[in-house]
């Protein structure tokens, strides 16, 4: 272990241990509110009060400045190891044109997107972008308004080399949802394979059928179900015209954060095991393949 | 009164369901008909690719005298069976090309020759999806004319024969769901 990593670590173990006073302070300010509320002592909430808004306001700060600080740096080691031109941003997103959520026909409304850790990178010669993203609902029954999480995991854009005229979308189908009702409102046909287990499990959707079976050969059908399995979550892909494959993962996986319980010597292991989940989903999928025969 | 306005709800039903049956073997076969002018186009292409690769390799191979001349000829509106004629010939080519290639290194170093031969791997990819496009239109078809009560009404319509699979592409893809 370096100086330059020993001052980190004692750094991170600093931050993780005043993390640890905040967030008890923010517990102990909610049960002496709650009490206070209960017991009708209005001076304990006056106190509580305060002193939850503060803690909280310390808390959100200490976490900032952990990721930026060190986080940050031990994050861009992890990705280094494994990625070539890593650009890294702890505190920004995907952004809105490389997403093109309006194309990915999500099966529910997106009324905000917030999301962090920002990659840009190239992985055996493939070009990939990717962050964590939450989309979020803001549903209302006409008396109170709140704001649902309908998606949240890794966004990830890479390269891919095969060129089609016409989008291809693929989502795990919803165990409930009735087919004929499936096939409205996508833009484009519901694409039935040869393969009757991958129709039942995905549901594809492409204007150009030969599109769709060019790029869903027997092989690929069977890497993308096993990036399914290894996702560990709801699937969302969809191949574009420009070259892309967009692979969006609802896992509620939160990727390169820093917790106050791990040991800061174990981060990186942890930081390399979450790249190892981004690698894994391009290798199960033969990307670098493809780039190579393309 | 009630009888036949009854009956006549039960003709129209009955009227409607063979337009849209009918409709349906139609629109199934003008698929197929469209699966099969992409396996044509598919088909060309690598037959274009294939022609130009040969020409590549007769440079290089000068000596070569078995070098293929079975005559592969395509037209619009081929069967089935000669399209399939046509695969097997065109396979046998590209086995050819590529055995004499493995003879001659600078043939393989070529440029073109090696741009042309990720022209025929993406002509075949083509290939393989207008094959499983037009099967895939086929099966739909071939099981909708036999389907009861459907079946009725297909008296002139008869199944597709289907485009067969190049043994080497026959492997199992190994599915675990």
């Amino acid at each position: 272990m370096n100086d330059q990593n020993a001052y980190i670590y004692e750094e991170i173990r600093r931050l993780q241990k005043s993390k640890r006073v905040y967030q008890i302070m923010v517990g102990v300010g909610f049960v002496g509110f709650f009490i206070g509320i209960i017991s009708t002592m209005i001076p304990l909430c006056l106190l509580c009060f305060p002193l939850i808004m503060i803690a909280s306001f310390l808390l959100t700060g200490i976490q900032r400045k952990m990721k930026a600080n060190f986080g940050a740096s031990l994050v861009r080691n992890a990705l280094s190891k494994v990625f070539d031109r890593v650009e890294y941003l702890p505190f920004h997103r995907l952004p809105d044109h490389v997403m093109e959520l309006s194309e990915m026909k999500l099966p529910f409304d997106v009324d905000r997107i917030e999301g962090s850790d920002y990659t840009r990178a190239v992985y055996h010669g493939l070009e990939l972008e990717f962050s964590d993203v939450k989309l979020i609902d803001r549903r209302s029954n006409g008396k109170h308004t709140s704001n649902v999480t309908v998606f949240e995991g890794l966004w990830l854009v890479c390269d891919f080399r095969k060129p089609i005229s016409s989008g291809i979308l693929l989502r795990e189908r919803n165990g409930g949802s009735i087919r004929f009702f499936e096939k409205l409102g996508h833009g484009g046909n519901v694409i039935e394979t040869e393969n009757v287990e991958f129709n039942k499990k995905f549901l594809i959707v492409s204007e150009d059928q030969h599109d769709a079976f060019y790029v869903l050969t027997p092989h690929m059908m069977e890497y993308i179900n096993r990036m399914d399995e290894w996702g560990m979550g709801v699937s969302y892909m969809r191949f574009t015209r420009s070259g892309k494959v967009h692979i969006a993962i609802h896992s509620g996986l939160d990727f390169f954060e820093l917790d106050s319980k791990t040991d800061p010597a174990m981060l990186t292991e942890k930081f390399l095991d979450e790249v190892g989940y981004i690698t894994g989903l391009i290798d199960t999928l033969h990307l670098s393949d493809l780039q190579n025969n393309s | 009164m009630e009888i036949a306005i009854i009956a006549i709800v039960i003709v129209a039903v009955i009227a409607i369901w063979a337009i849209a049956t009918t409709n349906g073997f139609k629109v199934a076969k003008v698929k197929i008909d469209e699966a099969r002018s992409g396996i044509e186009v598919a088909l060309t292409k690598r037959y274009d690719l294939l022609t130009k690769l040969l020409d590549v390799a007769k440079g290089y191979a000068k000596h070569e005298k078995e070098m293929f001349a079975e005559v592969i000829k395509l037209r619009k509106g081929m069967s089935v069976g000669e399209m399939n004629e046509a695969v097997r010939k065109m396979d046998e080519m590209a086995k050819q090309i590529n055995f004499t290639a493995e003879a001659y290194p600078e043939l393989r170093s070529s440029e073109v020759f090696a741009q042309l031969q990720k022209g025929i791997f993406d002509a075949e990819e083509h290939l393989q999806a207008a094959r499983r496009v037009y099967n895939s239109n086929v099966s739909h078809y071939n099981a909708s004319i036999v389907k009861f009560p459907a079946s009725l009404l297909a008296g002139g319509y008869t199944p597709e024969m289907f485009f067969e699979a190049e043994p080497s592409k026959r492997e199992d893809v190994k599915m675990s769901f």
